[in-house]
């Protein structure tokens, strides 16, 4: 599936896509939920993005304790790409310009 | 109350449940696949060739159900750029929920006590996300907003809605034991 915005790159590269000087970086940002269980978005954190037990679970807290973190970063086609597979698990994602 | 899945030595992993329990979990998913289809952006409609390429013909806004509203959230804080997200994405997300819901109810046609089900790991992701996502609308129903909010303190027995508080424990249970399935 591409999310992908009309004006896309052909020639992008994942190098060129994730400069900061010629593009924005964008973040992915998971907010808390009452009812997703730590254990459910510790797997997705696992299963989706391929973090380490560990990380998933700091990154777990960090939405839990502080009401959301970023979980990816990158350009904005990646992004819109992550946001989309947050809510295919049933997580509350959104993206945003990182300086935003 | 006997675990209803268990990872096998296969690496698969089975399921068992009692007739009641593979009962609701039909009723659960037939309601499911049935709000999956309201407010659908790619419904009778819509331009067919938009419809084969899997986005919305036109702008798509947030659902009015609020059910549809957690299960398919705003993506951007600016409505022009969400509901451009959403014509992008929501009908292969409604898909890919419709497929997962249809696979597990499809599992559970004809289920008696007493079988057991196989499920491999990719099979075992499907029900743990059409789970997931029939516990996520149950929530809604029973306006759960806050972390510390445990429906069971404020919703009784004699309450029309206490089923489903029961519902959304029982489901709360297999989130955690294909979880645990999944990840040991």
């Amino acid at each position: 599936m591409s999310v992908a915005p009309v004006e896309v790159d052909p020639e992008a590269t994942e190098q060129t896509r994730s400069s900061p000087v010629e593009n924005p970086v964008w973040v992915t940002v998971v907010w808390n939920d009452p009812v997703n269980l730590m254990s459910y978005v510790t797997y997705v954190f696992m299963t989706y993005f391929g973090y380490s037990k560990g990380k998933s679970e700091r990154l777990m807290r960090e939405v839990h304790n502080l009401g959301k973190a970023i979980v990816s970063s990158g350009g904005r086609e990646q992004m819109e790409k992550d946001v989309a597979a947050m809510h295919g698990y049933g997580l509350w994602a959104t993206l945003q310009r990182q300086d935003g | 109350m006997l675990q209803p899945f268990e990872a096998h030595r296969s690496g698969r992993i089975v399921g068992a449940f009692t007739d009641g329990q593979a009962g609701v979990l039909r009723f659960l998913l037939a309601g499911q696949l049935a709000l999956l289809d309201e407010e659908d952006p790619t419904g009778d409609d819509s331009d067919p060739l938009a419809a084969a390429l899997g986005i919305a013909d036109g702008p798509v806004k947030k659902p009015d159900n609020p059910a549809l509203a957690r299960l398919f959230p705003d993506a951007y804080g600016d409505a022009d750029e969400a509901g451009e997200f959403r014509r992008l994405t929501e009908p292969d997300l409604r898909e890919g929920k419709r497929a997962a819901a249809r696979q597990v109810l499809d599992t559970l046609q004809g289920y008696s006590e007493g079988d057991r089900i196989l499920l491999d790991r990719e099979q075992a992701r499907l029900w743990l996300g059409a789970v997931n996502d029939i516990r996520l609308v149950l929530a809604v129903w029973l306006e759960i907003e806050d972390d510390d909010d445990n429906p069971y303190d404020r919703i009784g027995p004699d309450d029309e809605r206490y089923e489903i508080v029961v519902m959304y424990h029982w489901l709360g249970a297999l989130v955690e034991w294909l979880v645990e399935a999944l990840m040991g």
